[in-house]
């Protein structure tokens, strides 16, 4: 079954957010995601275009100013609190983890 | 040695991973894309080199747009700050390259490349491709009744064959890029949701194929109009293709003028659009009016006068040919020939001289012996409905006078006769009239099965 819009986040979409907690240019997210997660995630030019546009319209962040091409984003309450939410669900999975397979098990 | 080549690549508009495969094969053999042209893509050479490809779609750019958008702009820089440099782009197709074999991909998302790559299509390719399916659809039913009503007809002249074909093939060509297009959707969808991508299916054999009929088939139809057509045939045929290369380049021309100008991409399709339509309905109007007037005027021919018939009123009675009209007209193709001749006197209608002969014939020529019952059939039966009104019908009659394998006269349902024999010969079927006074001798039998059963 297709997922609904930002019912779930993908990584690409939390780690584009997580750089929207404090004003960031557009295109420094491309750097800044490999640099948050050591080379684990990557975000490709038209991937991050296409969400950034896509958060703008849902209204999770917002134009903070345009500098020539360069555009700022930050995340707004809607932005902040789909993130937590987001947050939560994947804290509790590895609360969930744990449980199952206890503390000793992930040494 | 060329240093630019251009070439018509057949590609669907949204099998971005088949034309990312075919730019990296000529970067690696020395041709670098350098612009996408209105049809042709334009190459040039360069040291042989991997480079990746990526072609992406900025679903809101337009062909009439005069210049990129600032968004259009901005997408651009964002994947030129990843390293991918813009090799070409066309409306919404945009073909970027990398000289970086590890570079990060410009779309790392399937479901979002999917919805982006839908946007764009929903914009240009679905709605072109589902006017022209419903106009092929159409058209294919009306070819349907054409050879319903007319097999032999319609199976005889090139130019309907022709015509015919080349919707076929196109409804063919639609359907297939539909489907694959929907089903890789449906697919690439489900990939989607595991992480995957899927490659778009390639369609560009198919294609070729298919443009290699369409041009096989054109050709055909040119030699049969230049060798056998009428002189207004001939000039109808050149008309109209001067007509659509002299439209083409209007639309093209006056797009490219306006954006050159500044025109807005609304102005400039309004405008474009408008003028292209209005011009075509005059020339093809034009085209019309003055083959009608080339004809009256006599500058043009229906059909090909000036060739002697197989058979002529002369060689059936002793008749001064001075005063008679001839008209040949026919076509052929490789599956049936048709040929009609008509000859009778320059007569009044109000006040015609019918104590002078005449004579009409029709010629079947089945040059594939499966269709030669089929033929026959058509031809015995194709007066029913008349033959009912008026009380006549075919009637088996002896075929040795003819020298014919098989003939028939149609006879009054009271006895009286026509004149009117069907005769089949081994690769010919010949309708022939003597008019209603005029029965045909048993030299006059002899001399049609000489001259037509041949």
């Amino acid at each position: 079954m297709p997922r609904l819009k930002f019912q779930t986040l993908t990584e690409q979409m939390f780690y584009v957010l997580l750089c929207l907690k404090t004003e960031c240019c557009g295109m420094d997210i491309l750097d800044r995601v490999p640099a948050m997660t050591g080379g684990r995630v990557s975000v490709g030019s038209g991937t991050l275009y296409n969400l950034l546009e896509q958060f703008l319209d849902a209204g999770m962040i917002r134009e903070t100013k345009v500098e020539g091409r360069r555009r700022s984003y930050i995340l707004t309450e809607a932005g902040v609190n789909r993130l937590a939410e987001e947050y939560r669900r994947i804290a509790a999975q590895g609360e969930d983890y744990r449980r199952i397979f206890g503390e000793e098990e992930q040494k | 040695m060329r240093d630019t080549k251009r070439r018509l690549e057949l590609f669907s508009f949204y099998d971005h991973t088949g034309i990312e495969k075919h730019l990296e094969k000529m970067a690696a053999s020395g041709w670098m894309l350098d612009k996408l042209g209105a049809y042709l893509w334009h190459y040039r050479r360069v040291e042989p080199k991997p480079m990746k490809f990526c072609v992406t779609y900025y679903p809101r750019a337009s062909q009439f747009d005069p210049e990129p958008s600032e968004g259009e702009l901005d997408f651009r820089e964002f994947c030129e700050r990843t390293g991918w440099k813009l090799a070409g782009s066309s409306a919404q197709l945009q073909i970027f390259r990398n000289e970086d074999p590890d570079a990060v991909p410009i779309e790392t998302d399937p479901v979002l490349e999917i919805d982006t790559l839908h946007r764009a299509v929903k914009k240009t390719f679905l709605p072109v491709y589902f006017i022209l399916l419903a106009l092929g659809v159409l058209q294919v039913f009306l070819l349907i009744g054409q050879l319903v009503n007319d097999p032999i007809d319609w199976l005889s002249r090139p130019g309907g064959m022709f015509s015919g074909f080349t919707w076929i093939i196109l409804l063919l060509i639609l359907s297939v890029e539909l489907i694959a297009y929907f089903r890789w959707r449906a697919r690439a969808k489900q990939a989607a949701e595991r992480g995957e991508f899927l490659d778009t299916p390639n369609t560009s054999p198919f294609q070729k194929v298919c443009l290699a009929l369409v041009l096989v088939s054109f050709a055909w139809w040119m030699v049969n109009i230049i060798l056998l057509g009428s002189s207004l045939m001939r000039y109808l045929c050149a008309a109209m293709l001067v007509t659509i290369a002299v439209l083409v380049a209007l639309f093209n021309g006056l797009k490219n003028l306006m954006k050159r100008r500044g025109a807005s991409k609304n102005l400039n399709r309004g405008v474009t659009f408008t003028v292209y339509f209005i011009v075509a309905f005059v020339l093809f109007d034009a085209i019309i009016f003055f083959g009608i007037w080339a004809v009256s005027s006599g500058l043009l021919d229906l059909g090909d006068q000036s060739g002697d018939p197989p058979l002529s009123v002369a060689d059936l009675a002793d008749v001064d040919m001075d005063g008679y009209f001839t008209r040949r007209t026919g076509d052929e193709t490789v599956l049936l020939g048709q040929y009609e001749v008509f000859q009778h006197t320059n007569w009044n209608r109000d006040d015609p001289d019918l104590s002078l002969p005449s004579l009409e014939y029709t010629l079947t020529e089945v040059k594939l012996p499966f269709l030669y019952d089929w033929c026959r059939d058509r031809l015995y039966h194709e007066d029913d409905k008349r033959g009912e009104e008026f009380g006549y019908r075919y009637e088996a009659t002896d075929p040795a006078p003819w020298g014919a394998q098989e003939a028939w006269e149609r006879v009054y349902d009271d006895g009286g006769r026509t004149n009117r024999f069907l005769l089949c010969y081994e690769h010919r079927i010949v309708v022939i009239d003597f008019g209603s006074k005029r029965i045909p001798t048993p030299e006059q039998r002899a001399i049609v099965g000489e001259k037509l059963g041949q």
